[in-house]
Formats: C-alpha cells, structure tokens, sequence
C-alpha cells in the first residue's frame, strides 16, 4: 500500500497532527514559563519588601509593635552589657588570680573547671570588647582601664 | 552547599582575583559547615587533612607551650599545614564561639593547584598576604 | 596445496563480494571527510572505522560478526539496540550547553519546535512510499539532525533499520554546512538576512538552576516518552548549573559521552555489514532523510518569518534554520551565512537559542512518534 492511501491507513495525519501539536505545545509552555522566571524570581529576591509592604498594608504592624521591637532590641543590648559586665567581673577575679600576662587557653581551663558559663564565648565576648588584649608574644593581658570604666556603666 | 551563595563567597579576598573558570573549580571543593562553641576543629600534631576559612565566628589557635592568637575576621584561614610538607597540624584550633566555616580537603586542593598552576599561584599568592598579615607571635 | 586452498577460501579476500567493497569505500570516505575536511570528525572516523570493521567478511559461528550473539561487537552493539548509548551521550550534552540565550529570550524557543515539522511531514512521507509506520517514524526523525535521538528511536521501533538511519542521520549533521546554506538563502531575503539581534538579557544563576528542572518536569509530563533522553540531558545540566558537582559534570561532558561516542560509532559503523546495508530500503531512507533535514530547515526559516509579522523587534529568520539540533553546527551555519551579509553582525550566541530548543523539541517528538507507534 503507498499513497495518501497508505497514510490514511496508518492514520498518518492525525499522528502528524497530533504530534506536531504535542512539541509545540510543550516547547510554548516552557518558553511561557521561562519568560516569567526571571520575574518570579525578582518577587522571591525581594520578598522581604513585599511582606512588609503587604504587612503595612493590612497594619499588621502598627505602631505599638513597632515600639515592641524597638523595645526589644534596647532589652537585649541592656542584656548583653549585663552579661559581659558579670563575666568580666568573674575573669577580672579568675586572671588576678593567675597573673598576667596569661595564657588564653589556660584561662578557658580554668574557667571551664569552675563552672563559669560559656567559658569560650565569655572570653570571645571580652576580647571583642578589648577586655582582655594580646601582648603580641601569644600570651594577653587583662585591660584594667576598660574594666573600670565598663564596671561604671550602669 | 548552597549553590546560591557562591557570588558571597566569591568576594572572600582569597578568591576575589579568580577567573570564573577557575573559581567554578574551586567553588567544587568548598564544603560549609557549622561550628559549635568549644568545637576543637584542628588537633596539634595531627595529620593535616583539611584547611579551613572563617565565614563567621571567633577561633583560637593555641600551642602546647600556652600561646594563642584568635581569628575572627570573615576569610581569615585556618589549617594552612593541610596543604604544605609534612601536612601536620602545628597548632589546635578551637571555636570560641559558634560560628561557621569553608572546610577545604587539603589533597584536592594541592591536585586543583597541580593542575593549574596559575591558579595555585594565584591562591599561594593570597594566602600568603592572609595569614604573613596574621598577629605574630614568634 | 590443499590446506593453503581451504584456508584461502575462508579469508576475507575469498569471501567479499562487490557490496563489500562498496561499503569498504564508504568507510574510508567518512574516514577521509572527518580528518581531511574536519567534517564531524569524532562522530565520522569511529563511524568509518566501524564500517570497515563490519565489512570484513567473517566465517559465521565463530562469533565474531556483530549480529552474532556471542561476538564482542555484539554486546558492544548491545548499548545501541537497547538504547542506552544515547541518554547517556545526551547526559554529556546537557553537561556542555549553556541554555541562558535560551532563557534570555525564551520566544526563539519557538523555531526549535518549528523544525521539528520535518519529522512528521516525513513521516508522512514515507508511509506515503510504502514504508510501515514503525519505519517511517525512525525515518521521520532524521530530520530532527540529532544522531543520539534518531538512534534512540529507531532502536524502540526498528532496530533493522539502525545502521542506514545512524549513517543517514550523521552524515546529514555532518554535511549541516552544505545543506543548508542554499535553503537560508533561498528562503530569506538580503534585508531580513541583515537583521541585528538585540542584546540579550543577564540571565541569573538562579534560573539557569531552575530551569533543568522545570524542564525536565514539564517536557517529560507531557511527553513521557522523551524521558530517557531528556532526563539525561538535564539532569548533565543541573550538574553543570549546580557548580558543586562539577566533577560530575566535568566526567559527564568529557569521559562518559566521549567513550559511549566511540562505542556508539564504532559498532553502528560495523552494523552496516553490506548485505544488510545495501539494499533499497536504505536508498529510500536516505532520500527521505535528507528530504527531512531539508523541511526542517526550511520549517524553521518560514516559522521566523511568520513570527516577525507579530513581533515589534523583528528576529533574523537565519536563526530559524539552527532549529535542527545539530548543536552547534547550525548555529555556526547561522553565523557563516549572516556574517556573508554583514561581517559585523554575530549571530551565533542567538541561534544557540533555537539550536538547543531544537535538541529538546527532537527529543520530545521521539518520544511522542514512540508512543504512537507502540501505544
């Protein structure tokens, strides 16, 4: 059998057609949705922005908790101040005790052995405050003058 | 590791001179990981399998005799023996607080530096300036 | 004397005829054009050198020809029949394509779809000369200029049929830079072919990301049957994408595809033994073959202009003739034939666009051909 007849038997067009129909159809849906990612994107990168914009739209954050989280802020920084004024209060003892300069990680044993808590963030936390300073040979040195002035703050 | 933030990564000051290829190569090593307070992430004597860069955190190295400096800049490196002879640590290195860190496995390291000399030039280069900038205590 | 007689007649030289000859010929033409023209040459010397292998006359029984069970070519040829050489080399495409002119302007995704038309009006065209549906659709995909795919396809439905089909597809790609020219030039005019493209956009790391995976998901939920190959071509380029696993990626784009295009054109070169290559079916199918290729091509070109009738920023129509995926050597043809124009003007970063639609629109349309015809 050959001819169009041929191709009627087979059912050839409707194959043709169908087929053709199928690769455009998945090839058009993925340029569709190709063409729109970068956007969608854009939306997710910038999320925080449209949460707050959409927050303020319906007032979800009015201006009581915007005074809340201000609050909050100032209460942990108040919290912090405390907790860096006790461990420098408790290594102030500890490093008297050991003489300077000392060994930082003799001063974390120490500490660890007493039951300080968080030994290694304390003596993180005073070096980032200056408390404790290097004496540039790997040993430190307890700074008195920032101990004093941090013990005056209320 | 998160692929999306290799541009934050990229602009480490050890990477920030590589072409992109070369970065997509290294890029392939870097493993992220977290790191707790009190975490000994380098042990004094051990063999020296893996360097680190900070991502965020504060470390002490420390040596048997008592010394110790700290690092907590962002893309300062730790463990820098991993890939030097005799690859042994020289020093222990533990978290102060909690933190992050780039882990590198020293081996592929050294291979990706074999393979591309350039390349190896270039991160000897950096490292160099990072670590000869580091507070001495000799 | 006698002894010296019986071993003669069991020599090559005793046992070739003529058709042997002939293929033998063949052989070292596609041997000659892949090293001497740098014709596709690492897809024409193992396909030549197979043939050469193939058409040396063997003793049956001893295991040696490829279409004996227990021969080495045989469970080499093993990863052709069944399919498996071409997801696998289309996993190490994906590991080298760069799809972002693609997701820069995803509407010339459009003229990868149009060539596909080739195909079935192919396929048409051969059930018109008598051919059975099964054949006529492995015939059909020729026109898609995509060996892996045509392989893949005739493997499903014709597994007869896979030497003249890969040898007809190849040689096609190969001769991209013959065939279409004359179309492209037919079919535009000198201004449309001056068109400048406009710069595409950045595309972000993120939707190069993405994108393997939408792809994959939609493409195959719609054409289940394109999954092998599209699976695999994706999933090379997420690897890619992904930059953590470049060392897969890295073995995927150089070692894998590299060693299964060895094996691939080795033993479907040796699969064209003569007595089953040289026969009229073979001649139909190259006809037809290079009919297809050159209604895609056409297919692709007409489908630009079509779309410039609507569109505001008018493409060039060249870039439609890169819609056969024969990556990349149609958009190189793009390139050489918009730079005969105007040398100023680069078109091959955008006819990567239609060209790589065009492996996933060739992909797409085996599998739905697959489907209808075992369905």
């Amino acid at each position: 059998m050959t001819g169009i007849e041929a191709i009627l038997h087979h059912n050839g067009f409707g194959m043709a057609a169908v087929g053709v129909t199928i690769v455009f159809t998945a090839l058009v849906t993925l340029s569709l949705i190709i063409s729109q990612l970068h956007k969608l994107l854009l939306v997710w990168e910038e999320r925080e922005t449209y949460i707050n914009k959409a927050r303020r739209m319906f007032s979800l954050l009015g201006p009581k908790e915007v005074r809340r989280a201000k609050n909050g802020e100032k209460q942990a920084k108040a919290k912090y101040i405390a907790s860096i004024k006790e461990s420098s209060r408790q290594f102030n003892i500890l490093i008297q005790a050991m003489g300077e300069p000392f060994s930082l990680p003799e001063l974390i044993r120490i500490a660890e052995s007493l039951g300080i808590e968080s030994p290694y963030a304390a003596v993180a936390h005073l070096i980032e405050g200056d408390l404790i300073i290097p004496d540039q040979k790997g040993f430190y040195l307890w700074n008195h003058e920032a101990y004093n002035s941090l013990s005056k703050r209320s | 590791m998160h692929h999306l933030d290799a541009e934050e990564l990229k602009n480490l000051k050890i990477f920030r001179d590589l072409l992109p290829d070369e970065w997509t190569e290294v890029y392939a090593l870097l493993n992220r990981q977290k790191i707790i307070e009190g975490e000994q992430l380098i042990r004094e004597g051990e063999q020296a399998h893996t360097f680190f860069i900070i991502l965020r955190g504060h470390f002490m190295i420390h040596y048997g005799d008592g010394r110790a400096v700290t690092l907590n800049k962002k893309g300062d490196i730790i463990g820098w023996s991993s890939v030097i002879r005799p690859f042994q640590y020289t020093a222990n290195v533990t978290a102060l607080t909690a933190g992050e860190v780039l882990s590198i496995p020293g081996d592929r390291f050294l291979e990706l530096l074999q393979k591309n000399a350039e390349l190896g030039d270039k991160l000897v280069k950096r490292v160099n300036e990072l670590v000869s900038k580091r507070q001495a205590i000799d | 004397m006698e002894m010296f007689l019986d071993f003669f007649s069991n020599t090559g030289f005793a046992l070739a005829d003529y058709r042997n000859l002939i293929m033998l010929g063949i052989g070292m033409l596609f041997i000659y054009l892949g090293i001497a023209k740098d014709y596709e040459p690492l897809l024409l010397v193992p396909i030549g050198f197979g043939i050469l292998l193939g058409n040396i006359p063997v003793f049956k029984g001893l295991g040696l020809s490829i279409y004996e069970s227990n021969s080495v070519l045989h469970y080499l040829y093993y990863g052709v029949t069944q399919g498996i050489y071409p997801p696998l080399i289309f996993m190490g495409i994906g590991a080298m394509t760069d799809f972002s002119t693609l997701l820069a302007r995803p509407v010339l995704m459009l003229l990868g779809a149009a060539a596909q038309t080739g195909i079935f009006l192919t396929f048409l065209g051969a059930l018109a000369l008598g051919f059975a549906p099964n054949e006529a659709a492995s015939i059909g995909i020729i026109g898609g200029a995509d060996g892996p795919t045509a392989i893949f396809l005739t493997a499903k439905l014709a597994k007869e049929l896979i030497g003249p089909i890969a040898v007809a597809a190849y040689s096609y790609m190969a001769l991209v830079p013959v065939i279409q020219p004359p179309i492209m030039r037919l079919l535009t005019t000198r201004k449309e072919r001056l068109i400048r493209m406009e710069e595409p956009r950045q595309v972000s790391k993120r939707e190069k990301l993405i994108f393997p995976i939408i792809a994959v998901l939609l493409c195959c939920y719609t054409a289940p049957a394109a999954l092998p190959l599209l699976g695999l071509l994706f999933l090379g380029n997420l690897l890619k994408e992904a930059v953590v696993t470049e060392r897969l990626a890295q073995a995927a784009r150089t070692s894998v595809i590299d060693t299964v295009t060895i094996l691939l054109g080795m033993t479907v070169g040796a699969s064209t033994q003569a007595n089953v290559f040289l026969t009229s079916k073979s001649i139909g199918i190259f006809v037809l073959g290079a009919i297809s290729f050159c209604i895609a091509t056409a297919a692709g070109l007409l489908f630009a202009k079509i779309m410039n009738l609507f569109l505001k920023q008018k493409i060039n129509p060249l870039l439609g003739a890169a819609g056969v995926s024969a990556v990349p050597d149609s958009a190189r043809v793009v390139q050489m034939v918009g730079r005969a124009e105007d040398d100023t003007n680069f078109l091959l970063m955008h006819a990567m666009a239609p060209n790589v639609s065009g492996v996933i629109g060739s992909a797409v349309g085996a599998g739905i051909l697959w489907s209808f015809i075992v369905g």
